[in-house]
């Protein structure tokens, strides 16, 4: 058997940010579709983003989402029994995928919190 | 031998057709839909680097019945993808496997509930 360097963490991590993003997802969906009026316009972001407990609290899901999105593509990639040199290259991708989606992400917040 | 993932998905719910095989199904189907849609929420708001205009623009867009529709598809996606998460991590981490078939039902008539409600908030 191949040798497991990570082991149970990304499993344990899974329901971490599940957890949290039970939580998180209902805030986002209660501040931005149950007690706002349409459309969303930058004001009313910039109204909620000018507090930093908002920025903080977008950062976090922002993260959890990514993660718990991509390690989810990767849970269905290993249904299907992917050789060696391929769960290699999926594993590199996915974590390149991630990291720069986090930091496109920060960076889509800055102009709200200025 | 390799196939396509809707298709392996549904002759498992075929052959296995039962409350943890279903959950199963629409536990995948919407994780699928929600990771596409993260991109292009963030493509969406990514307007906001061209300043305030282009950023409302690319909102007000979305602002009419269709656009009303699929933000309505994304929240039932969500609402279920939640529920069931919630019941994955009862049976994996606080022993509760022996309801699991329990839970289902139970969250499946919290899942309606939410669902009809949010058609008036929606629309």
């Amino acid at each position: 058997m191949e040798k497991r360097i990570v082991g149970v963490w990304p499993w344990f991590a899974q329901r971490l940010t599940a957890a949290f993003l039970v939580v998180g997802m209902v805030i986002h969906f209660i501040v931005l579709h149950y007690t706002i009026e349409r459309p969303i316009t930058f004001e009313k972001v910039i109204l909620r983003l000018s507090s930093p407990g908002w920025v903080i609290f977008d950062i976090l899901l922002l993260g959890a989402v990514i993660y718990h999105a991509l390690n989810g593509v990767w849970s269905i990639m290993t249904d299907w029994n992917m050789g060696k040199k391929a769960r290699k290259i999926w594993g590199w991708l996915l974590s390149i995928i991630g990291i720069a989606s986090f930091f496109i992400g920060i960076y889509i917040l800055i102009p709200f919190s200025k | 031998m390799k196939k396509n993932i809707i298709s392996v998905l549904l002759r498992e719910l075929k052959l296995n057709f039962n409350p943890g095989m279903i959950s199963f199904f629409f536990h995948r189907i919407t994780g699928i839909g929600i990771v596409i849609y993260i991109f292009l929420h963030l493509w969406t708001l990514s307007a906001v680097v061209k300043g305030r205009d282009a950023f409302n623009h690319s909102i007000v867009k979305w602002d009419n019945t269709l656009g009303h529709f699929f933000e309505y598809l994304i929240m039932i996606a969500v609402l279920y993808h939640l529920l069931n998460g919630i019941r994955i991590i009862a049976a994996d981490l606080f022993k509760l496997t022996l309801f699991h078939k329990k839970m289902f039902w139970a969250f499946g008539i919290i899942f309606i509930v939410f669902a009809v409600y949010s058609i008036k908030v929606f629309f």
